[in-house]
């Protein structure tokens, strides 16, 4: 596509941008150099540990019970294609600027600086928050797992209580090992995401041998209007509410918004952005790692979608713990302990790459003196931000701790959501600005489908309810 | 972040490596055709 000549970029007021060049230059700076070893292997592991969380056991069947039916299956996929349309801007842009900070550093050689320090802290709070929430999440399941075996936490100390001892311990833990090292972190990670995958794939394949296929009838089942279905003001889209429009469930529309309940499930992806600093070869490594990640976790989600809606009616999975009820329904109970595994095992990465993730992206603005320089210095000897990372641990720790916060995860969602439109729009503006650049990915069908990505990100922080339950930041 | 807007003007605005010009890199001018151009147009072909 031919364009008029790109506009020169902004040097001076709050939307000044950084030119590329700049970005790349500091990166070789010896006091804010990051250690580059991740590979394309590290970096879709990476990318599948923070996607797949304890959603795939819970969510997959929340969505089938309440929303869709069966047809659920077509939900993921319809979400999978709207969040892959922003997976391809992220993918175009970390090939471009292999920077570390994700959409803070495309911002700021875009849309300038005050946007780039707007959407900074959007995706510092964001993570932050989703690290604590997640944390939270993780003692529960340790205390559902542990309860399996046998053993209790005292309810003085676990989830739920007014102090929460597991996810405290959790936190003080990983913020070592992320500070130790991102290739260390990265071996813990590949280990646990080998747990939570084994774990997924046996429960797509144990339930294989259960599945009822007049359970997949109707694939589509009749629309019902959704106050039948127990839905209020609070709990229906923010655009039905707004609207006035009279919200269904089931049917066609169903569907819709049943990709609109599991595109949650999905995100996470960009956080794999936030590590472009530190792969041997972003350009290639970077794109395989976003796009990779979001292919397999799409694969897995159809997956135990298809087990759980061949196993039991849709009307009667619970909405709660449906896989593990699943389990229960044909016999096997004892499946629900390794669930429980699964899902410590699948939030112990979530938390840690939200670390990484969190710390990334102060270091790239304490890098940019827009924080104090001093925060941003890496330790010669792990490669890492240290201060940052121990500041995050120490934070998220105390909010997991000491906080009831699980209510807040929607906010989380919101905030990744405004970073997906930031970054979905400046994909024309820099290809516009910036011709010249290396693009060793590129977004097909530039500008419609940036565009369409912003639109479709918008269009789903407008269907986020005033209060719902709508799943994890990450899966 | 009505906090980060208070930080950013009280401190990050007049503190950042551009505002205070360090190391910059200026990124090469396209607004005319000239050397990198013959012709105007982007170089940039979607696929």
């Amino acid at each position: 596509m031919s364009t008029s000549p790109p506009r020169p970029q902004r040097t001076t007021g709050i939307f000044r941008t950084k030119t590329i060049e700049q970005s790349i230059a500091e990166t070789t700076e010896v006091e804010y150099q990051l250690k580059k070893r991740l590979s394309a292997l590290d970096l879709t592991v990476f990318g599948i540990g923070v996607i797949i969380g304890a959603g795939i056991f819970t969510l997959t069947g929340r969505a089938a019970a309440t929303v869709a039916g069966p047809a659920v299956v077509i939900s993921f996929v319809i979400a999978a294609a709207a969040c892959g349309l922003a997976a391809l801007c992220y993918a175009e842009f970390a090939s471009t600027v292999p920077v570390s900070g994700s959409a803070y550093t495309f911002s700021y050689a875009t849309l300038g600086e005050f946007v780039a320090w707007i959407i900074g802290w959007d995706l510092l709070v964001e993570l932050m928050l989703g690290a604590s929430v997640v944390a939270q999440g993780w003692s529960a399941y340790l205390g559902v797992f542990l309860g399996h075996l046998g053993i209790k936490i005292p309810e003085s100390l676990s989830y739920g209580s007014s102090f929460d001892l597991p996810a405290l311990l959790l936190v003080v833990v990983l913020t070592a090992l992320v500070a130790k090292g991102i290739k260390e972190s990265m071996r813990v990670n590949l280990v646990l995401v080998a747990i939570k995958l084994f774990i997924v794939l046996f429960v797509i394949f144990a339930g294989i041998g259960f599945i009822n296929t007049k359970n997949y009838s109707p694939f589509i089942p009749p629309a019902v209007p959704a106050a039948d279905a127990g839905h209020n003001v609070w709990t229906s889209p923010l655009l039905q509410t707004l609207f006035g429009i009279q919200p269904t469930t089931f049917g066609v529309m169903g569907i819709f918004a049943g990709a609109s309940l599991v595109f949650f499930a999905y995100i996470g992806f960009d956080v794999v952005a936030t590590t472009a600093e530190e792969a041997k070869n972003p350009q290639r490594d970077l794109p395989i790692g976003i796009i990779g990640s979001l292919i397999i976790c799409t694969l897995l989600y159809v997956g135990v979608t298809l087990v759980i809606t061949g196993m039991l009616p849709y009307n009667e999975i619970s909405v709660k713990a449906s896989l593990a009820t699943a389990f229960e329904s044909v016999g096997k109970s004892g499946y629900a302990t390794l669930i429980a595994a699964g899902a410590v095992a699948g939030l112990t990465t979530v938390v840690m790459t939200l670390l990484i993730g969190a710390s990334r992206v102060v270091f790239a603005m304490s890098r940019d003196w827009l924080l104090p320089k001093s925060l941003g210095t890496t330790n010669p000897k792990t490669g890492t931000p240290v201060k940052i990372t121990v500041i995050i641990g120490t934070l998220v720790g105390c909010i997991a701790a000491f906080t009831p916060i699980g209510k807040l995860e929607e906010m989380v969602n919101i905030g990744t959501l405004s970073a997906f439109c930031l970054v979905s729009l400046s994909i024309p503006v820099l290809r516009r600005r910036r011709p010249d650049l290396k693009r060793s990915f590129k977004v097909p069908g530039n500008p419609f489908v940036p565009y369409l990505a912003a639109a479709a990100s918008f269009y789903l922080m407008l269907t986020l309810p005033p209060r719902r339950g709508c799943g994890s930041s990450s899966g | 972040m009505i906090l980060g807007l208070v930080i950013y003007f009280l401190y990050s605005k007049n503190n950042s490596r551009l505002a205070q010009g360090v190391h910059d890199i200026p990124a090469p001018d396209f607004s005319h055709p000239g050397p990198h151009s013959t012709t105007g147009d982007s170089p940039v072909h979607d696929s």
